[in-house]
């Protein structure tokens, strides 16, 4: 069965336009203009990847998205018309894996949508997955589940790939660049900031449940997770 | 001493006299600057929310024209549709931004209402499509003409229309009708959404007052500029149901 892409946007127009072009990819689109529609067809069906833009008339993408994330781990693609960082970071902070700024080419939305359905699926039921310690800080790539000090770590889907790649080269250091191909699989603008906003919430969850500070910022280069 | 003491203490109060008013002029003075400095402040702000909503329309049409372009699928004709629709919006948008705008000068002459209805719900006939509403016309071809600007009273016709659109989520009935009342041409516009808010029906025509999120609130605003400028009037009702119904009178020729 193909892929289920839940696209919100109220912008019929766009919509539309975003519907044809994942249908003539092979997945399966299906839209909704208004957040309260959103949620029900999510709680419905829970699609493969929600593609979302961040101005909605009944309330705002970022809410939609903190409330979904709460629940659902499948990746959120979130569309933003304006270009400002604080509108990304914003998405980022609140769980959205990525975002795109419009207007866009189809070309860079469906490379983006391909990879984050990679990365999830390749994360998926059935993967084989490693059990990574380091230090009080455990990551179990099969279940994807992750923890300090034996209790579980809420991260989402795109901080989980984050952690789990410095957990995998524990005091290593890893470039940005690898950082961003490996968990995006592409290179996004390396002077974005949406990875550092990740690392700092990985950071203070981890901190949060007595971990400290493992993950060291290596300025100009990239991070190492200490053991 | 008494008489000078006397004279003494008028010049005295003439000098705080003449100081208290200049002391008041000052006032005054930093008064208007402060006010014209407000009102530059507020048409700024105003300005930049109008550009930064016209920008993000702009965004949404430019990405969605790429898509449609780029569509693998679909034959060339069904490609060059979906772009004339695109098109079609940005003149949409170029109507909606010169209706708010005042003009230098308004010619009005002789037109016919009818062919404005035909031209205007031709222009939003991917609208309508996309919304799911199914437009329904009473307007007869025979329709005395009216006295009007051409161009403003599309941009009229395009405000009110779209409105009546938005008001229809998930589909519905547009009705537009017009006939002759007396010296009066009548094109009335009617959607089958939920209506107005009654608390928000008697500023409806004021600008910046939307009932829509996201709504900048000059739609129906430069409706009734339009209609003013031709000497005509335009008024908004709930019907009793379900629906709204706004009501545009022009003066027939």
């Amino acid at each position: 069965m193909s892929q289920s892409i839940l696209i919100v946007d109220d912008d019929l127009f766009l919509a539309e336009s975003l519907a044809r072009l994942l249908k003539a990819q092979g997945f399966r689109p299906r839209t909704a203009a208004r957040a309260g529609d959103a949620l029900a067809m999510v709680t419905q069906e829970p699609p493969d990847l929600m593609v979302l833009d961040i101005g909605l008339p009944d309330y705002d993408g970022v809410s939609l998205c903190r409330q979904v994330r709460a629940r659902h781990r499948f990746p959120i693609l979130m569309l933003t018309a304006r270009s400002e960082a604080m509108e990304k970071v914003v998405g980022l902070e609140v769980g959205a894996d990525d975002y795109i700024t419009k207007p866009f080419a189809a070309q860079e939305l469906r490379a983006r949508v391909r990879a984050h359905l990679r990365r999830a699926g390749e994360y998926g039921a059935g993967s084989v997955g490693r059990l990574i310690r380091v230090g009080p800080i455990q990551v179990d790539e099969e279940s994807r589940r992750a923890s300090v000090h034996g209790a579980p770590l809420d991260l989402t889907e795109t901080e989980f790939r984050i952690l789990a790649l410095l957990a995998a080269n524990a005091g290593r250091a890893l470039s940005r660049e690898r950082v961003f191909e490996e968990v995006w699989g592409y290179e996004i603008e390396f002077n974005s900031n949406s990875l550092e906003v990740l690392v700092y919430r990985i950071r203070n969850k981890i901190g949060r449940l007595g971990g400290g500070r493992p993950i060291t910022t290596l300025r100009g280069f990239g991070y190492r997770l200490d053991p | 001493m008494t008489t000078s003491g006397s004279s003494a203490s008028s010049q005295c109060g003439s000098g705080g006299e003449i100081e208290r008013e200049r002391h008041l002029a000052e006032l005054r003075e930093d008064l208007e600057r402060a006010r014209d400095l407000a009102l530059e402040r507020e048409k700024l702000a105003v300005t930049g929310t109008l550009a930064a909503a016209t920008a993000h329309d702009i965004r949404n049409i430019l990405s969605a024209l790429a898509l449609d372009l780029e569509a693998a699928e679909g034959s060339a004709e069904d490609r060059l549709r979906a772009v004339k629709r695109h098109f079609d919006r940005f003149n949409v948008l170029a109507h909606r931004l010169l209706s708010y705008a005042k003009p230098g000068r308004v010619t009005l002459a002789r037109m016919s209402g009818a062919d404005s209805v035909d031209r205007v719900l031709q222009l939003l006939s991917g609208h309508l499509a996309i919304s799911r509403v199914v437009p329904r016309v009473d307007v007869p071809r025979d329709l005395p003409r009216v006295l009007a600007d051409a161009g403003r009273f599309d941009h009229l016709l395009v405000n009110l229309v779209l409105n009546a659109i938005q008001a229809t989520t998930g589909g519905g009935t547009l009705d537009v009708a017009a006939r002759v009342e007396g010296p009066w041409i009548t094109v009335e516009v009617v959607d089958d959404g939920p209506g107005i808010p009654p608390e928000a029906l008697a500023r409806i025509f004021q600008p910046f007052s939307s009932t829509r999120v996201g709504g900048f609130g000059l739609g129906l605003y430069s409706c009734r500029e339009i209609a003013r400028e031709c000497g005509g009037t335009v008024e908004a009702e709930n019907l009793p149901v379900r629906g709204a119904r706004v009501t545009v009178r022009i003066p027939s020729q």
